[in-house]
């Protein structure tokens, strides 16, 4: 009998101990301070809702601040993230990353991004025609009526992360951007955002090769833009430290 | 059951297909008629001979009538087909008989000389046994008469006797390249020769006899008619006593015939088998067009160029045997040759797991052919067996099967007139969902089968039928539905590592692109970018099939927030246990 208790107790234990393992391995934000328009969107619901002091975020929502909204978060492992006006993010972002971590990341979403042998190649048959027709119906549902920038607060998002130096996080969320959106016009900006947090990171090959990306963009798009010029000094620096 | 007859007959069968003017008839037709030609041409020599022979012509004439005649037969093998395969056995024997001379233009029986008549004969036995590839150890044993006769003054006569007991190599050096029915030669060697002469001048006679060590080297030519029966032609030149110019060193010429016995060398040699495939899905039939069941390793033990060919087939499932095509091995070349089926239609319409028979033939063939048969047993499951193996469910896909494009066009064509092109895709998939909803499909879960080992997959016109089924069949029947309307979709499998068994859902493309995703919702997190096969980039929705009770926004919320968990939040799709597979 009394080892049916001990037994049962174990179990207990080991429950317990799995669920503070859950506890400390899902990610979570607290709003600590928040002032002017907050919203904040759980997982994938559709509807946002105000973001309040106190409100306990997980890393699957989102948190979004209209132009006169500021919001600080208290990251459950003691950091402290400041977001500014217009500016949206995912509490994923927020998260730590390690550097290996990291890289395995990016490197599987670049792997990913392949195109698999074989699988686009056409079977070629001599005699029968194939056609794949598509619906003339053209009508579109216009862009306008429906369309929401959400592109100006993600941006303003990794101006947050780069500008409180979460250069692993930024860089995470800038290639994560430019899969969803793939061209950005913004004279360099976020490359630069990219070579810095390379940088940073001690990844000077890939810190070259996005500042320049910065200073081409820099170049084509606007010639008095200040990013050419900060990618310019980041490919100085690095040629000095070779 | 006698696979092995069966497949024989078949065969046979085949062969007989055709017709008179097939080629392989054709082909068959000029080789008698060549043979006939060779034997016609043979027995006019003989009835020449006769007449030669019967005929008042000196002796002399005669015996070099004779040797032409051997000559011109060696000529007419030469342009004769070559379909041997050079000189095959290992060991033999044979006998030659032919002139001597010291002048290599006077190699007759009788011939006229500067020193005067010559008179010359010679006999050999000879055996021979294989040393490796086209190389011979032989020996040669025989005897050389020759006299010299001159009468202008006083009678001299030279009478020069040699018995050489030689032993050396054979090498067939065109074998390797051209294993045919004339194989040349050459040949050198050494041994004793005993010799002996006799001069008699007038009434003084004078001897010497003794054993002198001499070399050989030379030349010839076999002509083989069978396998275990040749013509020779053979020229050598012996130099006794190490100097050209001792009375017993000449040139000999012999014509000859051999016998040969013991181990005919095979062409080739099946080193291995190996069973690629030893579980047989009849729902990926086609897939074992061109994925082989074997592979059968050859090896080329000729010395020479051959060609392989594999048949094969699997009985009962097969009509007719498929060949893998010749393939050229050079001379000692080793190649793994594929073994692929055709299947007849019994194949889908399996309804119990059953024993098959693999039959192998495989071909070489160089001026001849030899077969080697291998037979190998596999299992063939039921029509709805599925090896747990993601990429293989695609072929239960079956987008044209007419109940399925009949309910899937009738959804469609309720709604095509009141939704815009852009949105076309997702409101027909919306709507297919919805009313499999009406129709009362439903989740159940296969009993007892653990889903990697051999699950049950149905077809998507049985899931109708049976109104439901497991993650699978439902993913299947959604996937054909949408594959029937030209919607693009995909499997995502998820084998969690925290969980005992894999499950499955399904993304489709919208057809939207991402910057009119918001039409289609305002969450990015409901939904993936993805480029599709044309190369743009499309937003493609995911669904969990099992909530198809549920209706479609549900079905869509759970696999969004499936994808984002698994995929995206627990690193799935990063570390390789969430795997999206194209239909396509």
């Amino acid at each position: 009998m009394k080892s049916q208790t001990e037994f049962i107790g174990i179990k207990i234990l080991i429950v317990l101990i799995l669920f503070l393992i859950q506890i400390h391995f899902a990610f979570e934000a607290r709003i600590i301070e928040a002032s002017g328009e907050v919203k904040i969107r759980r997982g994938i619901e559709e509807n946002w809702q105000t973001g309040t002091v106190d409100l306990l975020l997980e890393e699957i929502d989102t948190i979004w601040t209209g132009e006169d909204g500021n919001v600080v978060l208290q990251l459950d492992d003691g950091r402290k993230f400041k977001l500014r006006p217009s500016s949206m993010l995912d509490i994923v972002d927020l998260k730590k990353i390690e550097e290996a971590e990291l890289f395995l990341t990016l490197m599987k979403m670049k792997v990913g991004k392949l195109k698999q042998n074989g699988e686009k190649t056409p079977l070629r048959l001599g005699t029968v025609s194939v056609v794949h027709g598509s619906s003339q119906d053209t009508s579109q549902v216009p862009v306008t009526e429906v369309a929401q920038d959400w592109e100006t607060p993600a941006i303003n998002g990794i101006r947050d992360l780069f500008s409180q130096a979460y250069y692993p996080n930024t860089v995470l969320k800038i290639e994560k951007f430019y899969g969803l959106y793939q061209t950005v016009d913004d004279c360099g900006e976020l490359h630069y955002y990219l070579g810095y947090s390379y940088e940073k990171l001690d990844q000077s090959g890939q810190a070259t090769d996005a500042y320049q990306k910065a200073l081409q963009e820099g170049a084509n798009l606007c010639a008095d833009s200040e990013w050419p010029g900060l990618a310019e000094s980041g490919l100085e620096r690095l040629k000095q430290t070779r | 059951m006698e696979p092995k007859t069966m497949r024989l007959k078949k065969y046979t069968g085949i062969s007989q297909v055709g017709i008179e003017n097939s080629p392989a008839n054709q082909r068959s037709r000029q080789h008698n008629k060549r043979k006939s030609s060779i034997l016609t041409l043979n027995r006019e020599y003989i009835n020449f001979l006769k007449i030669i022979i019967s005929s008042d012509l000196p002796m002399k004439c005669k015996l070099n009538i004779f040797e032409y005649i051997l000559f011109l037969l060696l000529a007419t093998l030469t342009v004769s087909e070559l379909s041997a395969q050079g000189i095959s056995r290992s060991t033999g024997f044979g006998m030659r008989l032919g002139a001597w001379s010291k002048n290599p233009g006077h190699l007759s029986f009788i011939s006229e000389g500067r020193e005067g008549e010559q008179y010359s004969g010679t006999f050999f036995l000879y055996f021979f046994t294989r040393f490796r590839d086209h190389w011979f150890w032989e020996f040669n044993v025989g005897g050389i008469l020759t006299q010299i006769s001159e009468s202008e003054t006083i009678e001299t006569r030279n009478t020069t006797g040699i018995v050489p007991m030689v032993f050396g190599l054979r090498n067939d050096f065109i074998a390797h390249k051209n294993p045919g029915r004339i194989q040349p030669y050459y040949g050198f060697g050494m041994g004793p020769y005993l010799v002996g002469y006799e001069t008699r001048r007038g009434e003084t006679t004078y001897q010497e006899e003794g054993l002198k060590v001499g070399v050989y080297g030379g030349a010839g030519v076999n002509a083989a008619f069978t396998t275990w029966f040749t013509f020779n032609a053979d020229l050598k030149y012996h130099m006794v006593n190490l100097v050209p110019s001792n009375p017993a060193s000449g040139f000999n010429l012999n014509f000859g015939i051999s016998f040969m016995w013991g181990g005919k060398p095979d062409m080739f040699r099946i080193r291995d088998t190996r069973l690629v495939v030893t579980d047989i899905y009849p729902a990926y039939y086609q897939f074992y067009n061109i994925y082989p069941l074997a592979l059968v390793t050859v090896q080329n033990t000729s010395g020479y160029p051959i060609e392989v060919n594999v048949k094969s087939q699997l009985n009962p499932f097969s009509n007719r045997p498929k060949d893998s095509g010749y393939m050229t091995l050079q001379k000692g070349e080793i190649k793994d040759i594929p073994v692929t089926i055709i299947f007849n239609s019994d194949i889908t319409q399996v309804s119990s797991r059953e024993p098959a028979v693999l039959d192998i033939v495989v071909e070489g063939r160089a001026r001849t052919t030899l077969r080697r048969e291998i037979t190998a047993q596999v299992i063939v499951h039921t029509r709805n067996s599925w090896n747990g193996e993601v990429d293989k469910l695609v072929f239960f896909v079956t987008p044209e099967n007419d109940k399925i494009m009949q309910l899937s066009r009738q959804i469609a064509d309720a709604v095509k007139d009141s939704i815009p092109g852009t949105l076309q895709s997702f409101t027909y998939a919306q709507n297919i969902f919805n009313d499999l909803a009406k129709k009362e499909i439903k989740y159940q879960n296969d009993p007892n089968v653990p889903y990697y080992r051999d699950d049950r997959v149905h077809f998507a016109d049985e899931t109708l039928q049976l109104r439901g089924g497991d993650c699978d069949d439902l993913v299947i029947l959604y996937s054909s539905l949408l594959e029937s309307l030209g919607i693009n979709t995909a499997f995502i499998q998820v084998r969690d590592p925290e969980e005992s068994i894999a499950h499955l859902y399904l993304i489709f493309d919208s057809g939207v692109s991402p910057d009119q995703a918001i039409a289609i919702t305002s969450n990015e997190k409901r939904y993936l970018i993805r480029e599709s096969i044309r190369g743009d980039r499309t937003v493609w929705i995911p669904v969990e099939t099992t909530l198809v009770k549920s209706g479609f926004e549900a079905a869509w919320s759970r696999g969004a927030l499936n994808y984002l968990k698994d995929g995206e939040m627990r690193n799935g799709l990063r570390d390789g246990w969430v795997q999206i597979i194209d239909v396509k």
